[in-house]
């Protein structure tokens, strides 16, 4: 696939007035309409407003007042990433009618830099999903564009979906994703295409519907790893109104992509190949070996704590969403009626009927890890074995530029082999997902190859903060998987 | 160890309304979950504090001072009384 226009030399050519932005977003959105009718991509698209903004952003061209790294680019965004004035859901029925007061700092940042957005992407219920098919009720289930039978992988499983499929039309388009344990990973490997998660911090969660708050992250999805890089590039940065965003000064990105030709020293971690489908397996050391034939050291390295990773992921990211949830009461927003029962039968009721299963199992399972007598023994031990693999990817990256593992262990899933799965084997399979996503490192996932017409991706880690090295290596990875 | 779970009690503390299928499916579930996740105990974590943030964060307020939303805080709510979002009854229960 040669893929579309970089959308940085487009956003270059639609500022010096070279292509119609108006023309090029009816197009696009003409694209998301047949997209969506074959996939169910798109929760909303943004028809007249996308339209209305290009039309303006022409006329800024046309006065030589243009600029911004994204000018002109449509940018698709997850659905649980605030857009002031279009509907935000969270794939969720107790908010599917929440239309916000105000942007994301995310949003608002992409759009500063001139990115257009054309449309709010399907996801699993608040993010609850490494497939895409726990959608909340009355949300429809995304398929893949490379085989409709097969998940998009999730919960941004709008997001690689979308990306793909506008890709295969040449049309220029980045997508705003949010990973809490692997949801830019997941979809981003299973579609064949580019996610980049930064470092926990590095892009303002303002604005986002909270899953787990210490484990969000806003990140990218691209076709390639230029376009992802310049979309993170745009929505990084601290924000007085995230309080937990990183000080750091976030520099560019996406030039990082095109300095091919480095050398790295690179640790390809054992415990993330145990398990793994053995043609995930050949085609990710078969990357890594073309990186070692063009000069890159490559050492194995071990993470023993890395294996613990899903449990304390899910204790975390459970105990913190039954809080996050608790917001969701049929009073300030979304799914509400005349409030004449008392309170207790009153939230437990319109819950019941807003939440789809994964949510109702979430919140009782996070409720239950943090209950008196249990809070030691769940969420408390979760959080020290985060303390250990932390200290254990700090002791690796003395010694690597950047780990490279699977993104997924297996190739993208069909429907039918899914619904066979209890939830404790879906959480199993993220494996690869959650020891990055726990430890709050920026990592990427690239494609590596293809198995019998499905693709396997590769993925990257760096230390924290080190977004632009995870840009080098995952470019040097993508050139030599081409 | 298995760890038997009363999930009635729980999601009536969790405010999520289960009937008798959901709650039985539940029990189910959850224990095959909390029986995965008992593996935990293996490491050792004596000594360790908990990470309750992945990055060492120093902690950054705004200063306290009176500001007007920039946006209708009130946007969303269907039923709301002189500038004040009406709830359900807490006495009573």
């Amino acid at each position: 696939m040669s893929g579309p226009e970089p959308a940085a030399s487009f956003a270059r050519r639609a500022a010096r007035g070279e292509v119609s932005i108006e023309e090029s977003v009816a197009k696009t959105l003409e694209e998301c309409e047949k997209t969506d009718s074959r996939l169910a991509c798109f929760n909303t698209i943004c028809g007249e407003p996308a339209l209305s903004r290009a039309r303006a952003l022409d006329g800024l061209a046309k006065e030589g007042k243009a600029a911004g790294r994204l000018f002109g680019v449509p940018v698709s965004v997850k659905d649980n990433i605030c857009t002031k004035g279009v509907r935000t859901t969270a794939g969720s029925a107790i908010i599917s009618d929440y239309v916000p007061p105000m942007s994301a700092t995310a949003v608002e940042r992409i759009e500063a830099e001139g990115g257009i957005v054309v449309g709010k992407t399907a996801m699993d219920e608040f993010g609850f999903g490494g497939f895409c098919v726990n959608v909340g009720k009355g949300f429809r289930v995304p398929r893949n564009p490379l085989d409709e039978k097969r998940v998009t992988g999730g919960s941004s499983g709008g997001c690689g979906a979308v990306t793909a499929a506008l890709a295969a039309a040449g049309i220029p388009h980045a997508s705003l994703a949010e990973s809490t344990g692997g949801s830019i990973t997941s979809p981003a490997c299973f579609c064949g295409v580019v996610g980049i998660t930064p470092t926990y911090g590095r892009v303002s969660r303002w604005g986002l519907i909270d899953f787990a708050s210490s484990l969000d992250k806003i990140g990218s999805i691209g076709a390639n790893v230029e376009d992802a890089a310049l979309l993170l590039e745009a929505a990084q940065g601290a924000d007085a109104r995230d309080m937990t965003s990183r000080p750091e000064p976030a520099g560019p990105l996406a030039d990082a992509a095109r300095g091919l030709g480095k050398r790295f020293r690179l640790g390809v971690p054992k415990e993330f190949f145990e398990g793994v489908d053995p043609r995930v397996s050949d085609l990710v050391w078969g990357a890594v070996k073309k990186l070692e034939a063009e000069g890159s050291e490559v050492g194995e390295v071990s993470l023993p704590t890395a294996k613990y990773a899903v449990p304390a992921y899910y204790l975390i990211a459970v105990s913190e969403a039954s809080t996050n949830l608790a917001r969701f009461n049929g009073t300030r927003f979304g799914l509400q009626r005349e409030p004449e029962q008392a309170f207790g039968e009153y939230f437990s009721e319109i819950r019941a009927e807003g939440f789809g299963d994964e949510a109702k199992r979430r919140v009782i399972l996070g409720t239950f890890a943090r209950m008196a007598g249990y809070r030691g023994k769940y969420y408390l031990r979760a959080m020290k074995v985060r303390t250990r693999i932390i200290a254990e990817f700090a002791r690796a990256f003395e010694k690597y530029d950047a780990l490279v593992a699977p993104s997924m262990p297996i190739l993208p899933p069909t429907f039918e082999e899914v619904s066979g799965l209890a939830p404790h084997e879906a959480y199993a399979l993220d494996l690869c997902t959650t020891p990055p996503n726990i430890a709050g490192i920026p990592h990427a996932s690239v494609p590596a190859g293809m198995a019998g017409g499905l693709p396997a991706g590769a993925q990257v880690m760096c230390a924290h903060l080190q977004e632009r090295r995870v840009v080098e290596v995952a470019s040097a990875l993508e050139a030599v998987s081409k | 160890m298995e760890e038997k779970v009363d999930v009635g009690k729980v999601a009536r503390a969790a405010k999520v309304r289960l009937d008798a299928a959901e709650a039985a499916r539940f029990s189910w579930e959850i224990e095959g979950i909390l029986e995965n996740f008992q593996k935990l105990g293996e490491v050792d974590v004596e000594g360790i504090e908990p990470s309750f943030n992945p990055l060492r964060a120093k902690a950054e307020l705004r200063e306290d001072v009176p500001a007007p939303f920039d946006f209708d805080p009130f946007a969303n709510a269907r039923f709301v009384f002189k500038r004040k979002i009406v709830g359900p009854k807490v006495l009573g229960e």
